[in-house]
């Protein structure tokens, strides 16, 4: 009977236990500046965008289009020299209107997510 | 699931299976020497497939780089190619796939010569280690740094993985294979049956222990359980495990006395141990098909 509790309670706590991949969390957008849905003003210098673990830089990037799906920036994404976490982009001076910022995160495992929202420069 | 995906998981289950047979056959050498069998007999057939083991996870370990570049580039195998060395020299996922690969490369020189010795043992125990350790650092426990509980937690996870699936594997399909096994005197085998269990009892405890305390740390999300792709593999995987506790149950609790009186019941430990190694590997795939999946968008 002894064994029959033990083996019953390694059951239940193994079936526990292999639920623990299934909750494994993956490169995630936390924050970002500007917020995701915010109208600001005056116009941002550069797009920050934080994320929930370590970015892998080489395969990681960040686009700005405007209102007409056109690419703004230039420039290239790289990750926060204090941050491994933080990705940003500088961006040039952004007239009034709508953006959309497109986002692809390569995590510290290796996997790839993507993302994006907009804001409004008034 | 398309072609990048399966070849993620297919060398993922190389790698560990290869992985898992070093550890298993690193163990069973110390448990017939602690039984009084005459290692010389086995060691010629064991080099052999210990090579190939070790081979097997050099190839695979490379195998899942380049799948890896290609699910990181989100493009295809071919496209990856020239992203090959970014990925290796430029990210910490390239770093520690070449590690792992360095550790296999040395266990497969190591057991390229014929004989054994007690220095090249502990050679082979601390390259897997390394492995082990690697591999570990490779997912998320690594994220807080080498010198974290999740990452300890994790090592020690992978390692009992390695130590009960390797006792099954290579004592079922070698060690007490029915032409092997005639060697033994009805001492050695039960003495070597004792160590196997001993071993893979404590393995368990250590896998449910390291398990929990990782489900603990990332508890929340088991409401998305049901209804996905994902899931149902995470299911399966989980009735896998429990299957092949309940064999070892049986093995320990019925199988072991009956093996102690007659070859009849060591017949019937060997099958058992087989069976569990069907389980064990299924448990494996899943695990290898899960790590490669994109859990659902909402996590």
């Amino acid at each position: 009977m002894k064994h029959l509790h033990l083996l019953a309670m390694t059951c239940v706590l193994t079936g526990a236990m292999f639920a623990s991949p299934f909750a494994a969390a993956h490169a995630k957008l936390t924050g970002s500046e500007p917020a995701a849905g915010a109208t600001v003003s005056p116009a941002p210098k550069a797009l920050v965008l934080t994320f929930n673990e370590k970015i892998e830089a080489s395969f990681s990037s960040v686009t700005l289009k405007d209102a007409g799906g056109k690419d703004v920036a230039s420039a290239k994404a790289h990750v926060d020299a204090a941050s491994p976490a933080v990705l940003r982009l500088d961006v040039p001076v952004l007239t009034p209107g709508a953006y959309t910022v497109q986002w692809i995160a390569v995590g510290h495992d290796g996997h790839r997510r993507n993302g994006d929202f907009t804001f409004t420069v008034k | 699931m398309d072609a990048v995906a399966l070849l993620q998981v297919g060398s993922a289950l190389l790698l560990d299976t290869g992985f898992v047979w070093l550890v298993g056959s690193w163990l069973a050498r110390r448990w017939l020497h602690a039984s009084g069998v005459d290692r010389d007999g086995f060691e010629p057939a064991l080099r052999k497939f210990d090579l190939a083991a070790a081979g097997l996870g050099v190839l695979g370990s490379a195998v899942a780089m380049l799948a890896a570049t290609a699910a990181m580039g989100g493009v295809g195998l071919r496209e990856a190619c020239p992203m090959f060395w970014t990925m290796v020299s430029g990210t910490d996922y390239g770093h520690g796939g070449c590690l792992a690969m360095l550790a296999m490369l040395v266990v497969f020189a190591l057991r390229l010569p014929r004989g054994t010795s007690r220095f090249r043992d502990r050679a082979v125990l601390l390259s897997l280690a390394i492995f082990a350790f690697t591999r570990s650092s490779m997912g998320h426990a690594g994220e807080d740094g080498l010198w974290s509980v999740a990452l300890a937690a994790e090592v020690l996870h992978f390692s009992a993985i390695g130590v009960w699936m390797g006792a099954v594997m290579v004592s079922g399909w070698f060690v007490l294979d029915a032409s092997r096994v005639v060697a033994f005197s009805a001492d050695a085998s039960g003495r070597y049956l004792t160590l196997m269990s001993q071993s893979a009892l404590l393995a368990v405890i250590a896998i449910v222990g390291t398990g929990s305390y990782s489900a603990w740390q990332r508890v929340g999300t088991v409401a998305h359980l049901f209804g996905s792709a994902y899931g149902t593999i995470l299911l399966v995987k989980i009735g896998l495990v429990l299957g092949a506790i309940a064999l070892g149950g049986y093995n320990k609790f019925v199988g072991l006395p009956a093996a102690s009186r007659s070859s009849r019941g060591l017949g019937v430990v060997r099958a058992v141990l087989q069976l569990e190694t069907f389980l064990l590997l299924g448990a494996l795939l899943a695990a290898a098909a899960l790590t490669s999946q994109q859990p659902p968008a909402s996590l």
